[in-house]
């Protein structure tokens, strides 16, 4: 079965930032500078087939006919992904234009925090949607959708879930292939020695998936987990993830689900 | 190996727009800062997309507006591609549809927004599949 596009890779998955955490986003420094809370968590080489590669894909504008630039940074060694790079000169202010980076490669094993940094020739960039796009080569054997949840800076000491009254994302599971599963990363810290709990709930809260408890490592350093695959129900579902604090004060830096066919 | 499901579809890749966002005025309304860019290049010949809202409109059932929450899905020019709407969901009792049949997207790198049709509308979510019929 040829499930090959023109270039010889399929795209999936798209590691979407939530748009809620862009849009509008502006950016007027000259010099790289971090959009702050765009972060996503993936082992590059371990979690994708051999050969993958990576694009950005951003929606953006400025205010004059100046250049943007957008780039990927490893946060774990501060390193910016010169390859990445992409940049859009804008023929009209104001005008939205719709960039693609070329391919790239992630060579570093291991659950890594990536972040974007982006820059300006002059004016100000306004960015309304950012991809990290994932490219694999051959068959979608072992295929990873991911997606980022706008869990981003929260703190918590309570000890009984807590409640999020809007959905984080609709799954119809019934429309992934079969055997498919999920899994959360999750980047969070915890004044003490406390266990922090990660669960997917219902969008009414009345049922539960894929627990994740940890117990930090250290007291007030962030750390980076993973839960074990899990099951989703048949059909279409909202979501919406929850935490609580087994003791100390939790907090969430990121968050992502992947669905994966296992 | 088996990769097919059961609907004679499978997701290729899932693109998300997040809110929760209100309509602020009476009518069509255009979020405009809310955009998401598919590259059909990136996807094999006969990938389509399906569109999954989550939504609710604010003052049913009593209320003055009993407009379903809908929402349409346009490209870069303004061209409507496809249309979703809930069952009247009661904030903040959203209800959640996806669309039945598949839809064809521009070829190549184009972004689409969405607009929606009442005062009350309240979107919490809005996924876009890009999936392959089997």
């Amino acid at each position: 079965m040829a499930l090959m596009n023109k270039t010889g890779r399929v795209c999936s998955p798209t590691m979407d930032y939530f748009l809620n955490n862009v849009n509008g986003l502006g950016v007027t420094a000259t010099g790289y500078t971090g959009l702050s809370s765009l972060r996503l968590l993936f082992d590059a080489v371990n979690d994708f087939n051999p050969g993958v590669k990576f694009k950005l894909c951003v929606i953006w504008k400025n205010s004059g006919t100046n250049t943007n630039s957008l780039i990927l940074r490893d946060e774990m060694s501060s390193v910016n992904v010169t390859a990445s790079e992409t940049s859009q000169t804008f023929a009209s202010a104001d005008t939205e234009e719709v960039t693609e980076s070329d391919f790239f490669t992630l060579s570093n094993s291991g659950i890594r925090r990536y972040g974007l940094q982006a820059k300006v020739s002059a004016g100000t960039a306004t960015i309304l949607s950012i991809s990290v796009k994932v490219y694999q080569a051959g068959s979608l054997k072992g295929t990873i959708l991911v997606f980022t949840t706008p869990i981003l800076n929260i703190s918590t000491s309570a000890t009984n879930y807590l409640t999020r009254n809007w959905s984080d994302t609709l799954i119809n599971i019934d429309k992934f292939p079969t055997r498919t599963k999920a899994r959360i990363t999750v980047f969070w810290r915890n004044s003490t020695l406390g266990t922090n709990y990660v669960t997917l709930f219902d969008q009414f809260g009345a049922a539960e998936y894929g627990e994740l408890a940890v117990a930090v490592d250290t007291a007030g350093g962030y750390q980076i987990d993973r839960s074990d695959f899990f099951e989703l129900p048949e059909g279409l579902t909202s979501y919406m993830i929850r935490f609580k604090a087994g003791g100390g004060t939790i907090s969430i830096a990121n968050l992502m689900i992947e669905l994966v066919l296992v | 190996m088996t990769i097919q499901n059961t609907l004679g579809l499978k997701v290729i890749d899932k693109k998300s727009c997040m809110y929760p966002k209100t309509t602020t005025v009476a009518g069509v309304t255009t979020w405009p800062t809310n955009k998401i860019a598919v590259n059909m290049n990136d996807y094999p010949v006969g990938a389509k997309g399906v569109l999954l809202l989550c939504g609710a409109n604010k003052y049913l059932p009593n209320g003055t507006d009993t407009t379903a929450c809908e929402i349409t899905m346009k490209d870069s020019g303004g061209t409507t591609i496809a249309t979703l709407a809930v069952n009247q969901g009661n904030w903040p009792a959203f209800d959640i549809k996806s669309s039945v049949t598949p839809f064809s997207l521009n070829s190549g790198l184009d972004y689409y927004y969405f607009v929606t049709n009442a005062y009350t509308d309240v979107v919490s979510k809005i996924e876009l599949y890009i999936v392959l019929e089997w």
